[in-house]
């Protein structure tokens, strides 16, 4: 099974998908999917991101691939939902989305072995999580002001059953950027795995429902600019679609003092 | 007067509170009665179902309180963000290390990380040393409750977008370099013991002469203050809000030095903020140590 997160007339509603695409709310009205506003199709606890677990794209950032997975947190004010707004800040050089399977905890997990991992995945998702690189600086790199942007962590549209996934290792995923393919890749190529990635965790803390783990993106990240339409899809998850907006207030410099 | 309110899940029966917080009902027409920026369910608790909600004055002088009950941790209603490298100790002690690699030039914007849930735990509850640790850093710090959105705020209204403040124990694993993000150190369960919100009239005022004093067995091993920060509470809220927005009910906490003060299985850690309240938690070995 599929399941979303939607607003529709006035309230927020979960849904699942029809055969013909459309939406079907949880009272059985049949909806277009324009009609309503995606929200992320669950509301995460502690949202996991894995930098660099692609061999491809930590060589396209000149980077050694690391001994454990490097590891950051989100806070909820960067999650949105299918088809959502990024803002691109005024006078920005290097905004790039990130194409990532993300990986739904389904019950709680504390030192878990790798070959249990896979039976504490409720489902997977999507994700789009956007880095504005102008931003890095090398103090708990990658630092929030490049990867907690606001609504610059899209999630969704659909949560799929875990069952329905199998082997989360063996899925294409790819972006496309106004229709052009601009990253291809196959979660077989990570470098931790979704088990090892829960290995690891589990191992530092107790994961619970509804944490989120975003594994990572391949090679072929580049620039996007306002009025791009990024969608970043992965075969039998999702396709997830995000639009690149301006931003009408120019960044101003964070000095100290 | 502060004012604690430790509502819901929260609160906790008046018997068995240090002060008592018996007799004290006509504390819901207080400030936080009243406060605009409590967040909704706070004010809903205080004036709809005063029952679950105990009011009560801490002593100004908190004295140790071993074996007290443990408390339910009041409601965390978004994300915990954290600062590091706020204390000019800090930059003073990397010194020409700020310049090198791998971090080449001296930070810019703050420098946050996130406290996530699994952290969260209240006064009282016991602190696990992780596996294969045997000191964990423990420092006295403030959380500022986030009560109406912040976004790009001026320095000078900044402190208007804060409902109310929590006492926070910021703990963490030592660690040297700030390169990679602290999760193995600062992201460990019960982590981050945290007090009820308590609403302030004068924030400004509070929080150019609060102590956070941390204690260790009784012994105060650390005694910071806003003068000893890069930026002041209301400035660092301001720079944070200038690349992320803050949302009723996020806690910005704003930090401690370094080098705070290591405790060690069986030491009892107290933090305390002046005319705000304070945290005893002890810190045990956990299960797993054994292995």
């Amino acid at each position: 099974m599929k399941y979303g997160r939607v607003a529709y007339g006035g309230a927020v509603h979960h849904c699942t998908p029809t055969p013909d695409d459309r939406v079907r709310l949880e009272d059985g009205r049949v909806v277009d999917d324009s009609a309503v506003v995606w929200l992320p199709p669950l509301v995460p606890r502690t949202v996991f991101a894995v930098g660099l677990n692609y061999a491809d794209h930590a060589s396209e950032l000149s980077l050694g691939t690391q001994q454990e997975p490097l590891v950051f947190l989100k806070g909820r004010g960067t999650l949105a939902g299918h088809r959502a707004t990024t803002r691109r800040p005024a006078g920005v050089a290097f905004m790039h989305y990130e194409c990532e399977l993300a990986a739904v905890i389904g019950r709680t997990a504390r030192n878990v072995h790798r070959d249990q991992a896979l039976d504490y995945v409720r489902g997977y998702t999507v994700a789009n999580d956007y880095a504005i690189r102008d931003y890095l600086e090398n103090y708990y790199r990658p630092n929030l002001r490049v990867k907690n942007r606001d609504q610059a962590t899209l999630l969704g549209p659909w949560l799929v059953d875990a069952v329905d996934v199998g082997n989360p290792s063996g899925l294409d995923l790819r972006t496309l950027v106004n229709g052009t393919v601009t990253q291809t890749g196959n979660t077989r190529d990570m470098i931790f795995g979704v088990a090892r990635l829960i290995e690891h965790l589990s191992s530092l803390m107790t994961l619970s429902p509804d944490d989120v783990i975003l594994t990572g993106t391949p090679a072929g990240v580049v620039n996007v600019d306002v009025g791009d339409e990024v969608v970043t899809e992965i075969d039998g998850i999702g396709r997830l679609l995000g639009y690149v907006v301006s931003d009408p207030a120019p960044a101003t410099p964070a000095v100290g003092g | 007067m502060p004012v604690i309110v430790s509502g819901g899940r929260g609160a906790v029966a008046s018997s068995s509170l240090p002060c008592g917080g018996a007799g004290l009902a006509s504390e819901s027409t207080g400030p936080a009665a009243f406060n605009p920026l409590i967040p909704l369910r706070f004010r809903g608790l205080v004036q709809t179902a005063p029952q679950t909600v105990n009011m009560l004055i801490m002593s100004a002088a908190p004295e140790l309180r071993h074996g007290r009950e443990r408390a339910a941790i009041a409601p965390v209603d978004g994300s915990v963000y954290g600062v590091v490298l706020n204390f000019r100790a800090d930059i003073d002690a990397l010194g020409d290390a700020l310049r090198q690699p791998p971090y080449l030039a001296p930070p810019r914007a703050p420098v946050l990380y996130v406290k996530p849930a699994n952290t969260w735990s209240a006064d009282g509850d016991d602190i696990p040393l992780p596996a294969g640790a045997e000191l964990v850093q423990v420092a006295a710090t403030l959380a500022l409750v986030i009560g109406r959105v912040a976004c790009r705020v001026d320095a000078s209204r900044a402190l208007a977008h804060v409902a109310s403040v929590r006492v926070v124990n910021d703990v963490t694993l030592p660690h040297a370099s700030v390169y990679r993000p602290a999760i193995r150190e600062r992201c460990r369960d019960g982590f981050c013991p945290m007090g009820g919100p308590v609403a302030v009239t004068d924030l400004a005022a509070l929080l150019a002469r609060a102590r956070f004093r941390t204690r260790i067995n009784g012994a105060v091993q650390q005694d910071t203050g806003a003068e000893m920060m890069v930026r002041a509470p209301a400035s660092l809220l301001a720079a944070v809000s200038d690349f992320m927005t803050l949302l009723p009910g996020d806690l910005l906490l704003l930090g401690a030095p370094r080098q705070s003060p290591t405790a060690r299985a069986g030491d009892v850690v107290t933090v305390e903020v002046d005319e705000v309240g304070s945290l005893e938690n002890r810190i045990v070995r956990s299960a797993e140590q054994s292995s």
